[in-house]
């Protein structure tokens, strides 16, 4: 597998890529099978376009394979790809933010895996397919220097999360996404019975693999710290991994789905400055501890990113103009609501006081999650972190070292101005998957000390690379 | 850090002069677009609308924009102290930019044909954030610019 000697060090992928990028070409085949004018191919046309472009296409794949190739320096991780565009491509091993490996049920019989190195921009390095060993290797632009640490180093270890059987089912079982799901797929089962639709309910069951392959995804969970990175492991046909060196969290996300939040449960991610979550990843979503009881976060947390003196008890509320402004911005949707009901009953001749009852339905909705959201707004800052609550359905509590904060908006539209408040926006290099870090309608002048803080501390600690 | 020694400054005359001839110039496109639809249409179809009005639709978004970029200039502000840039701008929606030196990755600068002829210039400040280009100032007079690169150590 080696290519050249070991002073340059450069190595090819897996041979089986070439079925990949053969999979990447398969629209030239089906192009060269449409040629022949949409007739099925005869056996005497064998000679034809359609041989010479697949031997072509099978050339190519194989000359983007030989062409590919990357190395590991002192300094980067290098690749280099490309028959006729040459590209390469250079990753400080310092800049490196995340390693994850996917390993799909074939690829495990195979002995192949999918590597991805990412940086905080967006062009991650893809590496697939390699081999089981090479991707051991791969890890390896994580530690320092090459020659560091040679042996397998087992004793550091500090076990983080795991999900067991019962656990697992828990997590599916709260899912957000299943009750709708579920509620739909019981919809269409009655209609089924009723009208005798029988195919409803299959095409409404796929609205329900989705929760379920998401499960799936999470079976055999573990994460632990190892030298200085968290790493994650998941998967049981399929397989990924992902580990981030500690130093590159950019946030602590905990949220708490209702479903979770009754049965006092919680979900605690890390936000890395892996800007490029591809769908390998996409489903672990940087989650560290699926399943915990609620507080738990506090001590994951210090495990991650050293001591938070903050916690939910000290959270500050946000300004009580924020219940205003939440039912001016309801009044205003509510009113477009009421006003479409109210025609549509006039035209239709049915019953105008429908419209009454929505208008009377939705106020005191409105009033009740206003008032909601204004106990679950809040904020809190220290020297270190800073603390956000924010969601009255998806309840998402964040954390973020201050030294991780890239820049801060303070923003405040025409209304907020008026009522005298503003929202305080940070930064990072972290992509949030779930929303921006918000401290939402502080008063104007608490607003502009939050931001002055956290530009103060954020100033003082310089990063050698700034992320 | 104290900020009341360095005061926000406002963007020069000439940013708004330049916002003012692009108003000008756009009117002008629009009415010549208008005028060849027009010409143009006329060939097929009978128009439904007095053709005037369309001219007055032009010239009054012509007012209401030239107007809007006095109101928009002059919510421009911005000012570089020992350790942080900080950007105001905004006119529905205010916003407050604050960017700690340390934290900037690096800054472009980029000038049109018109910008050039009034020595202005849009800078534009990247950090290593997520929502990138993070914050950028416009029509900013090239000599503050180039202070602004050069105090950061950037040029």
């Amino acid at each position: 597998m080696t290519s050249g000697g070991p002073e340059t060090g450069w190595r090819r992928l897996h041979p089986l890529t070439i079925l990949k990028e053969l999979g990447a070409l398969a629209w030239a085949l089906v192009a060269a099978l449409l040629l022949d004018f949409g007739q099925p191919p005869m056996l005497e046309d064998i000679a034809g376009p359609e041989a010479v472009i697949s031997v072509g296409v099978f050339g190519y794949a194989v000359a983007r394979y030989l062409f590919t190739a990357y190395r590991i320096t002192d300094q980067s991780l290098e690749m280099r790809r490309g028959v006729f565009v040459k590209s390469f491509q250079s990753m400080p091993r310092d800049r490196v933010q995340a390693v994850s490996t996917n390993t799909s049920f074939v690829g495990r019989l195979l002995g192949i895996t999918t590597v991805e190195v990412s940086a905080a921009d967006a062009e991650d390095i893809r590496l697939g397919f390699v081999s089981e060993e090479a991707a051991d290797g791969l890890r390896r632009v994580l530690e320092k220097a090459l020659t560091a640490t040679e042996e397998e180093g087992e004793a550091d270890r500090h076990a983080v999360a795991s999900l067991d059987f019962g656990r697992l089912l828990t997590f599916g079982l709260t899912e957000t996404g299943l009750v709708p799901a579920v509620l739909l797929l019981v919809g269409t089962v009655v209609v089924a019975f009723t009208f005798g639709w029988f195919f409803a309910p299959l095409t409404f069951g796929f609205v329900v693999i989705w929760p379920l392959i998401r499960t799936l995804g999470l079976v055999g969970f573990r994460s632990w710290i190892e030298e200085s990175r968290v790493r994650v492991e998941a998967g049981i046909l399929g397989r990924r991994r992902n580990e981030s060196p500690l130093g590159r969290i950019q946030a602590i996300q905990v949220n708490r789905p209702p479903l979770r939040r009754l049965l006092g449960l919680e979900t605690i991610s890390i936000v890395t400055g892996d800007v490029g979550v591809s769908s390998d990843t996409v489903l672990l979503a940087g989650a560290v501890a699926p399943l915990e009881r609620i507080g738990t976060w506090r001590s994951i947390s210090e495990a991650l990113i050293g001591r938070v003196a903050l916690g939910e008890a000290t959270l500050e509320p946000s300004s009580r103009h924020t219940i205003r402004r939440m039912m001016v911005r309801g009044a205003l949707v509510l009113a477009l609501v009421v006003a479409a009901v109210g025609a549509a009953t006039l035209w239709l001749g049915v019953a105008w006081w429908i419209a009454g009852v929505v208008a009377a339905l939705g106020l005191i909705g409105l009033i009740a999650y206003s008032a909601a959201r204004w106990k679950v707004l809040g904020w809190a800052a220290d020297e270190h972190h800073l603390l956000v609550r924010r969601g009255v359905v998806l309840r998402r509590l964040t954390v973020v070292p201050i030294h991780k904060v890239q820049d801060i908006t303070v923003r405040s539209t025409f209304f907020q101005r008026r009522l005298g408040i503003a929202t305080v926006e940070v930064d990072t290099a972290g992509l949030m998957l779930a929303g921006r870090v918000v401290a939402i309608d502080l008063d104007e002048d608490r607003a502009r000390a939050l931001a002055d803080h956290l530009a103060d501390v954020a100033a003082q600690t310089a990063l050698p690379d700034g992320v | 850090m104290t900020t009341a020694s360095f005061p926000l400054q406002p963007l020069g005359p000439d940013a708004l002069r330049v916002r003012r001839l692009r108003v000008i110039l756009e009117t002008l496109a629009a009415l010549i677009v208008v005028t060849v639809a027009v010409i143009a249409a006329r060939n097929w179809v009978d128009i439904p609308i007095p053709v005037w009005g369309l001219f007055v639709l032009v010239v009054l978004g012509a007012a209401f924009a030239w107007w809007w970029a006095g109101v928009d200039h002059s919510r421009w502000a911005w000012r570089l102290t020992t350790d942080q840039l900080e950007v105001r701008r905004g006119v529905v929606i205010r916003r407050a930019h604050l960017i700690p030196r340390s934290r900037i990755q690096n800054i472009t600068s980029t000038a049109g044909p018109l910008q050039r002829r009034f020595g202005v210039t849009t800078i534009t400040v990247h950090t290593a954030g997520a929502r990138t280009p993070n914050v950028s100032i416009e029509d900013l007079d090239a000599g503050h610019a180039e202070g602004i690169r050069r105090r950061l150590g950037l040029v």
